[in-house]
This record gives C-alpha cells, structure tokens and sequence, in this order.
C-alpha cells in the first residue's frame, strides 16, 4: 500500500512516476525538504502542477492550516474539521490526477493522520450494475456535470467531494442516502498513515 | 476611490464560463467608484463589497446533514498579471498600503465564494 523513497537532489522521478500511474500504492518519500521551492521543483519533475490564487504566492503550493477571518475558518482545508473521504479539486476544470502531502508540523497525539482508500478495492465489493450507475450518473460539482466514476485510458477514476456537491446543488433524499452509502462503504476501506516531520 | 473588482478568478473563471447567464449578470470585472477613507482598514472597504457585489462574509456549507460557516476569501491584486492576486491576511490594514494594479490605476480587488481548496 506504501512505496517508500528517501529524498535527495538526486532522486530519481521516472520509478515514482511509475508507482503513481500504477495507482495502487502511496508513495511515501522521506527526508523531503521543508521548503515550498523544493517541493514546487520536485512536483515539476513528476507533472503539470496547477496554479492557482488560492495557493502561496499563486504557484504549486497550497498550505494546509487552521486559518480563520471574521470568525470563520477560510476554506474547508483552512479548518480543523473533520470531513468525508473526498478528492481534491473536483470542480476545477482539470482535475489533478495525484496530490502530493508534505508535513511541516507534526500534529498533537492522535490529530493529523491522513485517510486513504483505494478505489479498485471499492470497486471489487460492488456489482457490475453499481459500476454502472457510478459511471453513468452525472452529478453536479459546481457547474461541472460529471459522474462520481470515470474510464479514463482504461482505468477506472473518481471524482468525490460531497461538500461540493451538497453545498451548491440541491439533492434530494435519495441522493443524499446513496452518498451516505458510498461515504460508510469508503469508510470501511481506509487505511490510514500520520505523517512525520523531519527531526 | 476606484475599485477594480473582479467578478471571476482563477478556476473560477471556468465556473463562469459554464455558466454564460451567471457571466452576464457578473462580467470578468467592474470598476465601482467608492466613497471611503483609505487610511481605513481594508475590512471597512470590504464591507461596502459585500453589498455592492452581492456576495457574503461567508457561505454555509452543508454535507451528511452538517452545516458549517466558511469565510468568504479576499484577494488584492499583486502585480499586472491578471493571475497575480494574493490573500488578504490582515483585515486591519489600511486600504491606502495595497498597491493599485488596476488598468487605470485602480485598487484591483476580488470576493471569492470558493468554499474550499481542492477539497
């Protein structure tokens, strides 16, 4: 489930690449450094990172900490809350295929640990006509029309974000309770790994 | 004092875009003339936004039958590339130490109501 590298400026991309387009492991890399610049030039050796405002400086790096104005936290990854199994950037109108996680501060005791489920083994629990359902069901992902599973090259992906499409579409009952199915069947998939900052 | 507000950021531009009649109620951006002191705190001209533009302080999110209150997400305009925004941190400083990379020299300023980043 876990394929470990250790850094170093040498660190050869091509095997990582590989691992990543294989899709059914995690690639854990040690001893990264803890700099936005590293992290920007390591991305840009395994892909097309996006760009985005929301990001530091509007370049590759996003950072993940409580932040609050006017009260309220800025965004949902700007909070403490714990929320479903989900995929990053699902109504952007290119999806990132792989999100790379980098700690920078070790969370308190149990805090901090992050979720993964890999979507092959959800897909050997459930029938063919479930699959079907997932691949032909378009939700809306704030004006993005787009089903929950997708073939791409001949694999299966998944485009999840259920605060997304809760908050700006109106589900009915039926639709909510199938999410909620899929949320509980996620959630007896996970496996989990706390992230460790260098010492 | 001019503001040059954008209506349409980032990915949000393609939320626009697939929605044409959103687009013509909110064009890409406007200018509104604002009638403020700029030594005030830049939060005091970001009220007068809320209202102008008809967004909110904040968006009610809602999941599994959770609701949560999220910030909405101010941005100033850094530089003369249209993708140059940068967060507003500090709701307490004064509108006159933004720099004004407007087309016609206007503090260039945009709401966002993006609920979240990449989640």
């Amino acid at each position: 489930m876990v394929t470990k590298y250790t850094y170093h400026k040498d660190l050869v991309s091509q095997p990582i690449i590989e691992d990543l387009q294989q899709g059914n492991t995690v690639v854990l890399i040690e001893h990264f450094p803890l700099t936005d610049v590293d992290l920007q030039t390591f991305i840009k050796r395994l892909g097309v990172s996006i760009k985005e405002i929301r990001n530091n400086n509007g370049q590759d790096v996003f950072d993940v900490k409580v932040r609050k104005q006017n009260g309220f936290f800025t965004s949902i990854a700007n909070s403490n809350l714990a929320f479903p199994l989900h995929t990053d950037a699902a109504d952007f109108k290119d999806i990132p295929n792989c999100v790379g996680l980098l700690c920078v501060k070790p969370a308190p005791s149990q805090q901090g640990k992050s979720t993964f489920v890999f979507l092959d083994d959800i897909l050997k629990q459930i029938s063919k006509e479930e699959i079907q359902e997932l691949t032909s069901k378009k939700w809306n992902f704030r004006g993005q029309s787009r089903s929950i599973v997708n073939v791409i090259n001949d694999r299966y992906t998944i485009c999840y974000d259920r605060i997304t499409m809760e908050t700006f579409s109106k589900l009915n009952d039926a639709e909510k309770k199938y999410l909620s199915t899929l949320d509980r069947l996620f959630e007896k998939n996970i496996f989990e790994t706390q992230l460790k900052k260098e010492t | 004092m001019n503001i040059e507000y954008y209506h349409w950021v980032g990915h949000e531009e393609y939320y626009a875009e697939l929605n044409p009649e959103m687009s013509k109620i909110r064009p890409v951006k406007e200018v509104y003339n604002i009638d403020i002191d700029e030594s005030l705190p830049i939060q005091e001209l970001l009220s007068k936004l809320y209202d102008i533009t008809n967004t909110a302080p904040y968006r009610e999110v809602e999941w599994d039958g959770k609701v949560e209150k999220v910030a909405s997400s101010c941005y100033f305009k850094n530089g003369t590339d249209i993708h140059d925004f940068r967060t507003i941190d500090d709701l307490e400083q004064r509108i006159s130490d933004f720099p004004k990379h407007g087309a016609n020299g206007e503090l260039s300023l945009h709401i966002s109501m993006t609920i979240a980043y990449g989640n």
